[in-house]
């Protein structure tokens, strides 16, 4: 679920939050989040060079 | 295709945005670092503090136009992606460790919040529902634990906006209260840590909050706040259940599969990181395995440091005075007891458990 707009306190709307409750078969954010972090784990356990900080 | 592009259109003006920012406000950090001579005066130039207040007047001051608004939005998933990549630096046995107290610590806090924030709310004649969302935000994961549970108790969708409103107020001022109560109490980096992971509700406001005590703290903090997210589902369950035997929502009918709808899965990826790359040492002990895992955990710091980057950027620029000043005095007033009630009670949780705390 993304929240969050600038300048603004983020209100969901209930409707859109039931409607996305009921479409629970699509790909979560939370299991984006995973695969995502999971794959640019992958790619630098391979060798891709450290991204300085 | 087309919805993977219209998405990435409508994400990317927000994203570039914060992206930009949060390269600049590094920038200007390590700038700072060098120029300053004073040494307090430079810890307050961190790049943690940059990113946020940086973050804060640009959307308090600049009328950014609303095509930024989604990407933006945006991060939340820096936030959860930062969270899994710090799995790696965890080893299994210290989650696990940390994760058994930590787990018991939330159990405490939570029932806490729920029966202090619950006698508040009536005490002050807010409505039940309300009373009950802010419990929720209070005791466990802030906004998301709302709009996990609004539609499960059925609450009404001003009452859902309160009681956001009211955690996202302390969020913020978590941000500057909780370090410096720290600091006055010379607390140590793990013990602030664990109780910014305990009390503060928002999880990317907790995360800031360590974040901003030292790196170190942010550690246990990630862990604590982990512990109470993965008990979300629980508590959202047992509100629901409580709700609906009163008739006033839904019945759950598959207890089994609404928990699992509600546990936050990023915790899963969390573990899974830890698990595998505790796995690789266990599994690979040579000197030489050690230098090339030890690398490639540098390297997911750097990534896991720079999501949060983004993440901190992206709370500044969310955080609305004016949205404050508009919520009103009574969410102030509930929330003041609220948040102190439980940050007292958590600091002397963390103070008479500091002995069996494990260091990680």
């Amino acid at each position: 679920m993304l929240t969050g707009s600038p300048g603004a306190v983020s209100i969901p709307d209930q409707e859109d939050v039931m409607e996305d409750n009921k479409k629970e078969h699509r790909l979560s954010l939370d299991w984006w989040t995973v695969i995502v972090a999971f794959s640019l784990t992958a790619l630098i356990l391979v060798g891709l060079p450290a991204i300085p900080w | 295709m087309k919805r993977f592009i219209d998405t990435t259109v409508r994400l990317l003006p927000g994203v570039v945005l914060v992206v930009a920012l949060a390269i600049g406000g590094k920038l200007l950090s390590n700038w700072l670092q060098v120029v300053i001579a004073v040494a307090w005066i430079r810890s307050l130039a961190s790049n943690v503090i940059i990113a946020i207040v940086g973050g804060m007047l640009i959307g308090n001051l600049v009328p950014l136009p609303k095509i930024f608004a989604p990407g933006i939005g945006t991060y939340e998933f820096f936030l959860k992606v930062g969270i899994v990549l710090m799995g790696a630096r965890f080893l299994v046995t210290d989650v696990a460790r940390l994760g058994g107290i930590g787990l018991a610590m939330v159990v405490v806090e939570i029932l806490f919040s729920i029966a202090f924030v619950g006698l508040f709310a009536r005490l002050f004649g807010l409505p039940g529902k309300l009373g009950s969302l802010l419990s929720v935000g209070v005791g466990i994961c802030g906004v998301s634990a709302i709009i996990g549970a609004a539609p499960s108790i059925e609450a009404k969708k001003e009452d859902t906006s309160y009681a956001i409103a009211v955690i996202l107020i302390f969020g913020a001022a978590a941000l500057v209260v909780y370090p410096l109560i720290g600091r006055l109490l010379s607390m140590s980096d793990k013990l602030f840590g664990v109780w910014a992971g305990l009390a503060v509700d928002n999880t990317a406001e907790a995360v800031a909050t360590g974040a901003i005590y030292s790196k170190a703290a942010l550690a246990y903090t990630t862990l604590a706040k982990l512990c109470r997210n993965a008990l979300m589902g629980f508590v959202i369950l047992g509100f629901a259940i409580y709700y609906s035997r009163r008739g006033m929502a839904k019945e759950v009918t598959h207890k089994g599969l609404f928990l699992w709808q509600k546990f936050p899965k990023f915790v899963l990826g969390f573990l899974g990181l830890s698990v595998l790359f505790s796995l690789m040492a266990a599994l690979f002990p040579s000197a030489e395995a050690h230098k090339f895992l030890s690398s490639k955990t540098g390297a997911l710091r750097n990534l896991s440091e720079w999501a949060f980057q983004l993440t901190f950027i992206g709370v500044g620029l969310r955080t609305s005075f004016k949205d404050m000043v508009k919520a009103g005095a009574k969410p102030l007033v509930v929330g003041v007891a609220a948040e102190a009630a439980v940050a007292v009670f958590t600091i002397g949780m963390v103070f008479a458990v500091a002995g069996f705390l494990p260091t990680l």
